[in-house]
């Protein structure tokens, strides 16, 4: 069974200059344990397709289905959020409580999980992403990269098997994003859980399973990172700057310089220099 | 800056702190009521004597317990004035154009002064002890009955702590909004009080427009993790009564006896000036004297 299925899913907005499609003919097919990074623009509709993932928006055409369940079936929808986690952008409008045992709590207790699970669970959501030693304090005066695990430990509570995470680093700060970033491809890695990375970072995508690039609305491509990097073309046309590693690389290919090709991380373009120095 | 969603709570590890917060919050009821029966000095004496034991069981300074009737001073002045010189009945002592003071005026006065500063005392014990959260969820339990005509307790209660939740972020952003008029050349502190007013709209406008935006992006999160996903909805944190709050009201029962005792069992003359315990007190004063 696929974690999450698109097929063909359109969605529009009303605004006031008119109707804008947000989604047009998107197909999206992740199997359960990837780490997918969705990369695009401002605009492009990547935060529309997170939402359309745990049916806070419904296609207007199409279908979405988690774990083979339709997000259409309103009878079902929490059995679908209760398995696909969303963590947002900003750390401060995603928390509820004044104290971060009860910020965590709140989604197993929403659910009706009995008392002593409930606190395994926050327990263990707070130990995932290393803020065990704050359960009691109040989120207001941690900085943005740990109200940000806070939030995902809120996520985690609910055991989810897939997270979202909707630009959840473009409000923070380089140490923050690297933060947030270790702890989701750790869950991925230690507990199987599948993550959709949405963001504008193209560097935060290069060691994920695939990319999927939106562009106008579209997914225009989705691959493997190594394949993804070698359209340069299409990531200049998504309004994306290459990881600055790999746009050194193509300078220096261009110049006459023989590199190898995937060169995506500064370690590998280091060694490669190294390399030739030698 | 003050984390105000801790409100005016001081903590210390003590009896008091500890005690459930619904007891707390009943007790905090009634002591605003039966306050209410003390009629003599004697009673009062009762009551300062109870406040002070908790003050000092419960570890907080008595500055700082003292400080909430700053709030209400003028409050207190102003009936009192009132009271003092409008209040005709009983001996007159002094006159001048309308204003009258009498001995029942001057009595009236200093207990009425002595009812509300008490009152206030005991309600400040209450916040300076309890937190917020632990408020709110004491406001949650003990609505629960209301469930059965339909009252969302539990979306009220949702709805306090998000507040509450929401204060520090607010006052924050609120901070950054006049920073950045100030940049761009605004000023707050000058110009005539209606100007004064008038430069709050420009802070307002953005705040509110952001609150808005805030309360979307909550109202998306809050059903990302299955907010109403069940009516049987679990609690973490679980309220229990202990022996403390059963000795908590013992020691208040007694203090409800005492004031009790003097308004309905002890009479005094009804022509005399005092009232229930201090008539006896006085006239054994007057024996000793001679």
């Amino acid at each position: 069974m696929k974690a999450i299925q698109i097929t063909n899913a359109t969605l529009e907005y009303k605004t006031q200059n008119g109707i804008v499609r947000a989604l047009d003919n998107v197909s999206l097919n992740v199997e359960e344990g990837e780490f997918i990074a969705l990369l695009g623009h401002n605009g492009s509709g990547k935060s529309t397709l997170a939402k359309i993932l745990n049916g806070l928006l419904i296609p207007r055409l199409g279908d979405v289905e988690i774990f083979g369940v339709n997000t259409k079936d309103t009878a079902k929808i929490f059995e679908i959020r209760s398995n696909i986690g969303m963590v947002f952008q900003n750390p401060d409008n995603q928390m509820i409580a004044s104290i971060v045992e009860d910020d965590i709590a709140f989604g197993p207790e929403n659910l009706g999980i009995p008392r002593e699970e409930i606190i395994e669970r926050v327990n263990w959501a707070l130990e995932k992403v290393g803020m065990s030693e704050h359960k009691k304090s109040t989120p207001f005066k941690m900085s943005g990269g740990q109200k940000q695990r806070i939030a995902i430990a809120g996520i985690l509570a609910i055991k989810p098997r897939i997270i979202v995470f909707d630009e959840s680093t473009a409000m923070l700060d380089p140490q923050g994003r690297n933060e947030v970033l270790k702890v989701a491809k750790q869950l991925n890695k230690e507990d199987n859980i599948t993550i959709i990375w949405i963001t504008h970072y193209m560097y935060e995508a290069v060691d994920s399973d695939r990319i999927a690039i939106m562009t106008d609305s579209r997914i225009v491509a989705i691959d493997t990172p190594k394949e993804i990097f070698k359209r340069t073309d299409l990531i200049e046309q998504a309004g994306l700057d290459l990881p600055l590693p790999l746009a050194i690389a193509n300078q220096l290919k261009a110049n006459g310089i023989e590199l190898q090709d995937n060169i995506l991380t500064e370690q590998q373009l280091k060694e490669e220099l190294c390399k030739i120095l030698k | 800056m003050r984390d105000m969603s801790f409100g005016q709570y001081y903590p210390t590890n003590s009896p008091i702190h500890k005690l459930d917060p619904r007891a707390k919050l009943i007790f905090s009821l009634l002591f605003m009521i039966f306050i209410f029966f003390a009629k003599s000095y004697t009673a009062f004496l009762y009551v300062i004597i109870f406040l002070t034991i908790v003050t000092i069981v419960a570890k907080i300074p008595l500055k700082i317990v003292l400080k909430s009737i700053k709030l209400v001073l003028f409050l207190l002045i102003f009936t009192g004035l009132i009271n003092l010189f409008l209040y005709k009945e009983g001996t007159v002592l002094a006159q001048w154009w309308i204003f009258t003071i009498t001995d029942r005026g001057i009595d009236l006065t200093v207990k009425l002064a002595l009812r509300l500063s008490l009152l206030i005392i005991g309600t400040s014990i209450l916040t300076l002890t309890t937190t917020p959260m632990e408020l709110t969820d004491a406001i949650e339990s003990l609505l629960k009955p209301l469930k059965y005509i339909k009252v969302p307790v539990h979306d009220i209660a949702i709805t306090m702590s998000i507040a509450l939740r929401f204060i520090p972020t607010l006052l924050e952003e609120t901070d950054k909004i006049i920073a950045a008029q100030k940049a761009r050349g605004a000023s707050f502190d000058t110009g005539k009080v209606h100007e004064r007013v008038l430069s709050i709209v420009p802070i307002l406008i953005p705040l509110f427009v952001s609150s808005f935006r805030r309360a979307d992006e909550l109202a998306d999160a809050l059903d990302a993790r299955c907010y109403n996903a069940t009516k049987n909805r679990t609690k973490m944190k679980k309220l229990t009564f202990t022996y403390r709050d059963l000795v908590a009201f013992i020691i208040l029962s007694i203090l409800i006896v005492l004031i009790m005792l003097d308004c309905y069992y002890v009479k005094a003359p009804a022509e005399s000036l005092f009232f229930g315990t201090d008539y006896y007190i006085v006239n054994l004063f007057k024996s000793w004297i001679g």
